[in-house]
């Protein structure tokens, strides 16, 4: 074990291959013998990752359709009931005395054109909003003002994403992985919170 | 074999996807030994490399239709079976550390004779005396190390293909193997001594 070849022929031979013994048979013994060479499996498998797929395709574009939602039903949501106040002439002016005090949805009557509205997350039935007219005025410029990077201002609500009940899937287990016993809750994140300022 | 042993591999290659038995049966016969040699490598037993190698022969055979010829076949397959085998190894360490098995290979079984007609027996004693405390030496070796240097010295990959599959530069698996030969020879002296005080 002095020099290199010997070292290398005595580490060679920790790999040495060896001869065949029947390993080619073994090989094509278990490829015929391989439940995915047959074609009904094939086909299961096949099915299974279809419905899987078709299932988590329903899950994206159901939540994305939820996010997405703009509009009068949106509008009418019973979680993020919202006040519309009118902007007052002066500083001075008093504010609407329906606004601080509409603990209710927004009237179906859509509001004027003129009229620049504020909106305003109502935090609880018991707190109501202390603001000053200077306040209001620059709340709603920001409210209403175009957002940085080219954010879209879009209502959203609740979404309650019902995954995959275990009566769906049967006593298949990589199907029953994906069901949960509670529905998925997602809470909406109000645009106040994500623009500093308003 | 006699129709499989003068046509090249694509054309092997397009028959075993087509679902000719007796040419994947060839490519196996044509790889085996790079295939093997990989999985030993990483597993230092002979029972687990064989059965990881054919593993590999089974999972390449069902995704041939995958095989777009980017590299060679052998290539393909010998990545195949050194990430099979890499898994088993994991897998065999766990065992290890629980204490249900010793460490596979560890005290030379399972290494293969190379065929050498005429030696003496106490050659062939003296021989298999070296190779075991070789083969517990070089398990004493750290992975980094001792991988590159079992695929180097099978003489069966370049440089270039070991450095794909440890996934590290050429350059590092030289150094690897530069090392790990270093290392290796410290130890046998160290051996050596203590043998002869």
């Amino acid at each position: 074990m002095n020099d290199d070849s010997t070292l290398d022929a005595a580490l060679a031979s920790l790999t040495h291959a060896g001869e065949d013994r029947g390993f080619r048979a073994e090989v094509l013994r278990r490829i015929a013998n391989s439940p995915h060479a047959r074609p009904a499996f094939a086909g299961a498998v096949a099915g299974r990752r279809l419905a899987f797929a078709a299932i988590v395709a329903m899950l994206l574009a159901g939540s994305w359709l939820a996010w997405r939602a703009v509009g009068p039903t949106v509008q009418k949501s019973p979680v993020n009931a919202e006040v519309s106040v009118p902007e007052p002439t002066s500083a001075r002016a008093e504010p609407h005395p329906q606004a601080p005090t509409s603990t209710g949805s927004r009237p179906d009557t859509a509001p004027s054109p003129s009229a620049k509205g504020r909106r305003m997350r109502r935090a609880s039935s018991t707190q109501k909003p202390t603001e000053t007219p200077a306040a209001v005025e620059v709340a709603s410029a920001s409210a209403d003002g175009p957002l940085p990077f080219g954010i879209e201002r879009v209502r959203i609500e609740a979404v309650a994403i019902e995954l995959v009940s275990v009566a769906q899937v049967g006593d298949d287990p990589a199907l029953a992985a994906l069901a949960s016993p509670q529905p998925v809750v997602v809470e909406p994140v109000h645009i106040d919170e994500l623009v500093p300022g308003t | 074999m006699s129709s499989t042993a003068q046509v090249t591999e694509d054309e092997l290659t397009e028959r075993a996807r087509a679902g000719d038995a007796a040419a994947f049966g060839a490519l196996v016969d044509r790889h085996r030994a790079a295939v093997i040699r990989a999985a030993l490598a990483a597993l230092g037993n002979r029972e687990d490399a064989e059965d990881v190698a054919q593993e590999a022969f089974v999972r390449c055979h069902r995704a041939l239709h995958t095989f777009r010829g980017a590299s060679s076949l052998r290539t393909w397959l010998v990545a195949a079976a050194w990430r099979l085998a890499l898994t088993r190894r994991r897998s065999l360490g766990r065992w290890v550390k629980r204490g249900v098995i010793g460490w596979a290979g560890t005290d030379g079984d399972g290494i293969e004779e190379p065929a050498d007609p005429g030696p003496s027996p106490e050659q062939v004693a003296s021989a298999r005396e070296i190779r075991r405390r070789l083969a517990g030496l070089v398990r004493s070796l750290p992975a980094r190390l001792r991988d590159p240097l079992l695929l180097s010295a099978s003489g069966e990959y370049t440089t270039r293909e070991i450095a794909e599959l440890l996934g590290a530069p050429e350059g590092t698996v030289k150094w690897r193997v530069s090392e790990a030969r270093r290392v290796l020879r410290e130890k046998l002296e160290r051996v050596g001594r203590s043998r002869t005080t």
